[in-house]
């Protein structure tokens, strides 16, 4: 009977270092770059900013962090074109500052909650 | 016939081998030919007795100088450079190797097996790329355009079978593929033992002594013998000479770490039992500062010692597996020494090595009801990391460290033990 002992023989002493290197390129794969996006996009991105806030409707955003895409839905608070920043508050009441530049996506479908 | 090779895995493999890693890293750096250089990398250019930890193939061939010869053994010859490692560069460059290959598969398909040694799978990117030829002159290609440096690739059906390819035919011809059907001429006829993968000087010997002198032999010996003399070991054996592996790619060391361990090549020999325990008390710090950087606690510690070869050589291995994980220095010290004392028979010591394996996460692990300062002597490891994070390794070392024997400071700049 073959009893193999599996991957065990080709673990080799690496040197700690070596290891580290290759996690780090590892976890960099499941990254993603940050979008460009056109003039026509920020243009739609405005009218819906200005339609939610006349309106106070809740909307979903999309923005990218540190190599991932992450997504916020709540109403928009304020506009502080100073620091060119939204201020939204989620459902939970939490307040939120968004860079512009860090939106990617701005919609008004996403699945309402049910309460 | 031992095996019946239908119902075993035919994968393509490819164990591709960096040429004189070290040295062919330095030379181009240098602005040098790999291939026609004469280059030696030296641990330390000014100690005439610094290990020679590479050379470039013509190095070898015409002045006969391999991994592990002595600097004053180097011929004054003014074609030769010197030159001393640079161990991080030669990381990076492997990493970005590393990411050549995952240009042609993905990275659950690639099992980086040290610096220099990777394996890859291609049985899926045929579609793409060609056949498992292709692909392997493929990467050699680019690995001479974009690096500039040689490499030999073996392929085979499972991971052993491509990495004996490489060690015993396409160092020399560059790239060949076995199959299960040239085991008979290819792999059979291989003497001395000690050329296969996996066998050692100490276990050819003890093969000797039963009689069996080539890898045929091996392969035609009784099983239950073998079992009876090596147990697993045996097993592995005797399947290997019939060029069967069952494992899968996939380095388990790049998901979680199994085991933490340090060892070392002293610089002298030491006599002193005093010495030695200094030694090693350095190195149980650095185990348990490696596992603590992960958070993890292990149960069981292993302790080599090899003694000098002035003395006749020799050495041991033994382990000892406690109840409570643990990751305090002074709790992996006290087993050592005890491991120490037991096998430890009064020789010169040149070489040490300790491990800590069967690991858990330290969360988990249950405090003693018996030991009320336990939490207190976990967190000190801690704390002292973060000390030594914040103000360099040095800031804080064990009066040990500053005897003669101690060996944490000197080492404290190096990377694997050599030059960063």
């Amino acid at each position: 009977m073959i009893r193999d002992r599996g991957n065990i023989k080709w673990v080799s002493m690496m040197l700690p270092e070596h290891v580290k290197l290759l996690r780090e390129y590892n976890e960099s794969l499941n990254k993603i770059k940050k979008p460009v996006l056109d003039e026509q996009k920020y243009e739609e991105f405005n009218i819906v900013v200005c339609e939610a806030m006349e309106e106070n409707t809740t909307l979903q955003f999309t923005y990218y962090q540190k190599g991932e895409s992450k997504k916020l839905i709540g109403h928009i608070h304020d506009v502080n074109l100073l620091k060119n920043e939204l201020r939204i508050i989620d459902s939970f009441g939490q307040k939120h500052s968004l860079k512009l530049e860090d939106i990617i996506g701005i919609g008004k479908d996403y699945k309402e909650e049910s309460n | 016939m031992a095996a019946d090779y239908s119902q075993l895995p035919n994968d393509k493999i490819l164990c591709v081998d960096i040429k004189s890693f070290y040295a062919s890293c330095s030379a181009v750096m240098l602005g040098l030919d790999p291939l026609t250089c004469y280059l030696a990398v030296v641990g330390e250019k000014e100690r005439p007795g610094s290990v020679v930890l590479a050379a470039s193939p013509k190095m070898k061939k015409e002045f006969g100088i391999k991994t592990g010869s002595r600097l004053f053994e180097i011929p004054k010859d003014p074609r030769i450079q010197i030159a001393e490692p640079n161990m991080s560069t030669y990381l990076r460059v492997s990493t970005e190797i590393t990411k050549l290959f995952n240009r042609y598969v993905p990275m659950e398909a690639i099992h980086v097996y040290s610096v220099d040694e990777s394996f890859i799978k291609v049985d899926g990117a045929f579609l793409l790329w060609g056949d498992v030829r292709e692909i392997a002159e493929k990467i050699k290609d680019d690995m001479e355009r974009e690096f500039q440096l040689p490499c030999a690739i073996g392929i085979g059906p499972n991971m052993l079978m491509a990495k004996l390819c490489l060690d015993l035919e396409a160092k020399k011809k560059g790239i060949s593929e076995w199959t299960y059907q040239d085991i008979p001429t290819k792999l059979w006829p291989i003497s001395p033992l000690k050329k296969m993968w996996g066998i050692g000087s100490r276990l050819e010997k003890k093969l000797n002594r039963m009689g069996i002198f080539s890898v045929g032999q091996l392969a035609r010996f009784d099983l239950e013998k073998l079992e009876t003399k090596f147990g697993v070991m045996g097993n592995q054996l005797y399947y290997h000479a019939w060029g069967v592996d069952l494992s899968t790619l996939g380095a388990p060391i790049l998901k979680g770490q199994i085991s933490f361990g340090k060892s070392q090549i002293l610089l002298r020999d030491y006599k002193e039992e005093e010495e030695i325990k200094h030694v090693l008390l350095e190195m149980c710090e650095e185990v348990a500062r490696r596992a603590r950087t992960q958070k993890k606690a292990g149960r069981t510690i292993s302790l080599g010692v090899g003694y000098s070869h002035e003395d006749s050589g020799g050495g041991f291995n033994r382990s000892k597996t406690v109840v409570e994980p643990t990751n305090v220095t002074m709790d992996i010290y006290r087993i050592c020494l005890q491991l120490f004392h037991e096998n430890y028979i009064g020789k010169t010591v040149r070489q040490l090595s300790i491990t800590l394996s069967n690991v858990v996460d330290d969360q988990n692990v249950q405090l003693s009801l018996f030991e009320p300062n336990g939490w207190k002597k976990r967190k000190i490891g801690y704390v002292v990391d973060h000390i030594r994070q914040k103000y360099g390794y040095n800031a804080l070392l064990r009066a040990i460290s500053y005897t003669d024997a101690g060996t944490a400071l000197q080492r404290s700049h190096l990377i694997g033990g050599h030059k960063g």
